[in-house]
């Protein structure tokens, strides 16, 4: 190993100040660090410092992400398999290595664009303002391609990431100082710029386009469904089109985009998440009670106005927690710490308010099923004000402290 | 007698804590020190020369922004070197010790019937002035303060800092005297932070009040203690005075002596045999540690791990500072991992539960290492967790960092000096110089009104 070290050593002169290749130090210093730890002495302040540094950090939400990776790539397989051979395919018995496999077949390039696209953007951006290549993309990278349905052109995903990495990021000074979610605006262009591959009925299950489909399979979601049928089991038990139960969908073995189905494998990554305290409990935690309380809501306008049980608005919140990407995003999305509120109480309301609107557009917004997408940007552009209130408040009760006020 | 809570906070888990067995004498030492960098914005007049012969409680310099309060010889001797660094900035002015018994006659003073003229100016005649600090902007009292309230620290929280109950053990006398005078210097009360548990009943009167804290550090640093007792601002300010500097004030005005003794502990990774040491004050670092240090490329630490300076013989800091009470030993020679940042198991510590070690291990041969290289902040929360004031971390260090003048005033920059963000600095992941930051700022304030 000394032979690699000796090697970087070796090159050091070239990217350093006055060496020929300059402009480039920050991707020395990207191979370098990623390599090596940096070896810097503490200057000034205190002398010692904790373990954790944002390599470490981001590479934990990437560990988090694994489970839902995982699992992802063997949904994208399980589905394809139903779709096209057998509709009512149990999960145990399908052939396990061969939906992972068909499942990475779909995943991989998507994923690997994302990174080539996205990483040169990073890149060039870093040269021309002069500041470090900045770990935060090892986990927009990854977040981005979970989110999108797995027969996505390839093209569309490169211009998507080099969107949010641009847009959603290095306009505003790069990681750290972004307003948006850069995985999320990059899902939101798609969404909006494409909308013809990204939504509908046809998109969620792979090879939907090749007439390879049998009878009867269908790639509606539980999500589209729920809307056009409210949760009547009537309506449930007659669309034998659908027969997904309530543990299907919390498992994850429905059709949905690529690592976002199975809330379970989210509650993993959520545990890892708050384990390492990397994650905001709090605002996982917001998401829950807002999308609760709202939900609940909703029922009793359900039973007061006497809407029935078959109404969208009466669908529980059991329901509404394992459908749709309520779960993934508001435990990878909501709480990118950049974007979201950075105040412990701004993060439960930011938290609180992301549930609710989640569930108000879902419920009463007919052209935007998926509401959870839409709910964190809004909350993101919402953080700075209510981390504005939450600062008046403490400066405030330090005037009353010091008998100003 | 409330107790007071710190409920967030860290205890760092540094290996070398000093051994409780009696402390010893190392009264030895013929070479001290005044640091005048360490008066924060000095503008340093000497009173004396290289050369000179002084006693004890001679007057070597003192501050222009405040020439009433003088800084006196801590020992009797000569004067060997008054190093200078950058734009002429006096380093440190070594005196060669003779001895610690020639000192300057000193009268001592009846405090009951004492005025706080007359206090005042035995205190700032004497030299033991400079032992009182005030918020906002933690420097040197000013003769002309009106402090609305005066915080006697009894209780160091800092890792591996001496038990400041202990170390004034037997002064009671002496710490009585100082509190009454104390208590003549402000209209407001003293308030003695002591910790949880210690009962000091016998020294409360009429003005003294005595709080206990608990909890992880820093439950026992003059800011959370300022913080929660007697909070300090722009038109508002608040002294803070070390229990050990206010049993010297005591023993001064009872019978003339200048402190001529300090206790403090050495301790940390690189110390042989941490202890508790009974020393001079400004005593150089070399000859107190020799033969204590275990370190391929040693660093002193004037203060603890946490908010100390670094003390270094080259820059001619080598040497007790004037408020501290203890030293860190470090090691300075970092390595460079392979793949540092992927493993689980890499003998250091984190609040966070990234790194598995701390699960098995109990205290960590910490080193000078930065541990990840400078990067943006990414706030998960981490400034907060260890911030116990109602101080809005995140939102203050961001306010430093982008030097808004105003929103960090309103944030409460004024109560808090670096020991309190500290801490933050400590657990930051993005590696930010937030306690650079901050005096940048106090600095600014000052000099802008």
């Amino acid at each position: 190993m000394k032979i690699l070290r000796d090697t970087l050593d070796k090159f050091e002169p070239l990217f350093t100040k006055g060496g020929k290749l300059e402009k480039l130090y920050p991707v020395y210093e990207a191979a370098d660090t990623f390599l090596y730890t940096p070896g810097h002495r503490t200057a000034s302040g205190p002398s010692v410092r904790d373990g954790i540094d944002l390599k470490r950090m981001m590479i934990m939400v990437v560990i988090a992400l694994v489970p839902a990776t995982l699992f992802g790539m063997w949904n994208v397989g399980f589905q394809h398999l139903r779709a096209t051979q057998d509709w009512n395919l149990a999960p145990a018995a399908a052939p396990f290595f061969e939906c992972l496999l068909y499942g990475a077949i779909k995943f991989i390039p998507v994923y690997a664009v994302t990174i080539v696209a996205g990483g040169t953007a990073e890149a060039i951006f870093s040269i021309l303002r002069k500041h470090e290549i900045n770990e935060g993309f090892l986990v927009t990278s990854l977040l981005f391609p979970l989110t999108l349905p797995p027969d996505i052109p390839l093209w569309q995903v490169a211009v998507g990431i080099i969107f949010g990495v641009v847009i959603g990021k290095e306009i505003f000074g790069g990681t750290g100082m972004n307003i948006l979610n850069p995985a999320l605006t990059a899902r939101i262009f798609l969404y909006f710029a494409y909308p013809v591959d990204i939504s509908g009925d046809r998109v969620w299950v792979s090879g939907s386009g090749s007439g390879e489909w049998i009878d009867g399979a269908t790639g509606a979601t539980p999500l589209a469904f729920f809307y056009s049928n409210g949760n009547a089991p009537e309506a449930m038990a007659a669309a034998d089109s659908l027969s997904i139960s309530w543990f299907d969908a919390f498992m994850g073995w429905i059709p949905g985009s690529m690592g976002e189905t199975s809330t379970l494998m989210c509650l993993l990554g959520a545990g890892i998440l708050i384990f390492s305290k990397v994650g905001s409990w709090r605002i996982m935690a917001g998401c829950g009670l807002g999308m609760l309380a709202f939900t609940l809501l909703l029922n009793f306008v359900a039973f007061a106005s006497g809407l029935g049980a078959d109404h969208y608005t009466a669908v529980s919140p059991a329901w509404h927690f394992v459908v749709g990407s309520f779960a993934f995003g508001s435990i990878f999305m909501a709480t990118d710490p950049v974007s979201a509120a950075q105040t412990n109480t701004g993060r439960w309301i930011y938290g609180f308010m992301i549930g609710a609107l989640t569930i108000l557009v879902r419920v009463l917004n007919p052209a935007y099923p998926a509401g959870i997408m839409l709910a964190i940007v809004f909350m993101n552009v919402f953080a700075p004000l209510i981390d504005h209130y939450v600062m008046k408040a403490n400066i405030r009760r330090r005037e009353v402290r010091l008998g100003l006020q | 007698m409330a107790t007071i809570k710190a409920r967030r906070g860290l205890d760092l888990p540094i290996h070398g804590a000093p051994s409780d067995a009696a402390v010893v004498d190392r009264l030895d030492v013929n070479r001290v020190a005044l640091l005048p960098q360490e008066v924060l914005g000095a503008k340093v007049r000497l009173l004396a020369q290289e050369g000179d012969t002084v006693q004890v409680g001679t007057p070597l310099m003192c501050d222009r922004r405040d020439e009433a309060a003088i800084f006196t010889s801590p020992a009797a001797g000569k004067i060997t070197a008054i190093h200078r660094g950058k734009r002429r900035a006096v380093l440190s002015i070594v005196i060669e010790a003779s001895g610690y018994d020639d000192a300057v006659p000193f009268d001592p003073v009846d405090v009951s019937a004492a005025t706080r003229e007359e206090i005042k100016a035995s205190l700032l005649g004497s030299g033991l002035w400079p032992t009182i600090r005030r918020r906002p902007f933690d420097r040197v009292a000013i003769s002309t303060d009106e402090p609305a309230g005066i915080i006697v620290q009894a209780y160091d929280s800092s890792p591996l800092a001496p038990d400041l109950t202990e170390v004034v053990a037997g002064r009671d006398a002496d710490l009585k005297v100082g509190l009454a005078a104390l208590r003549k210097l402000t209209d407001g009360l003293v308030h003695v932070a002591v910790k949880d548990g210690v009962r000091w009943g016998r020294f409360l009167e009429d003005g003294i009040q005595i709080h206990q804290f608990r909890g992880p550090h820093p439950a026992g640093t003059a800011g959370f203690a300022i913080h929660s007792l007697c909070p300090a601002g722009a038109n508002r300010t608040v002294w803070h005075v070390g229990v050990q500097d206010v049993a010297d004030i005591g023993r001064l005005l009872r019978d003339g002596k200048r402190p001529t003794e300090r206790i403090i502990s050495i301790g940390g990774p690189a110390a042989r045999s941490p202890k508790i040491v009974r020393t001079r004050p400004g005593a150089d670092l070399e000859q107190l540690c020799l033969g204590e240090v275990e370190a391929t490329q040693p660093r002193f630490v004037n203060g603890s791990a946490v908010w100390g300076n670094i003390a270094s013989v080259e820059d001619h800091t080598g040497f007790i500072g004037r408020w501290n009470t203890q030293v860190t030993l470090l090691e300075d020679g970092v390595t460079r991992d392979l793949l540092g940042w992927a493993l689980p198991i890499s003998g250091r510590y984190t609040q966070t539960n990234t790194v598995w070690d701390k699960f098995f291990r109990k205290a960590f041969r910490y080193d000078t290492d930065t541990n990840g290289s400078l990067r943006a902040i990414v706030p998960i929360g981490q400034y907060e967790s260890v911030m116990p004031m109602d101080v809005l971390a995140t939102q203050l260090i961001k306010a430093l960092a982008a030097k808004d003048l105003e929103s960090a005033e309103k944030l409460g920059v004024l109560e808090l000096s670096e020991e309190d963000l500290a801490l933050c600095q400590v657990v930051d992941p993005s590696k930010v110089p937030i306690t650079d930051w901050l005096r940048d700022m106090l600095t600014t304030i000052e000099k802008e009104g």
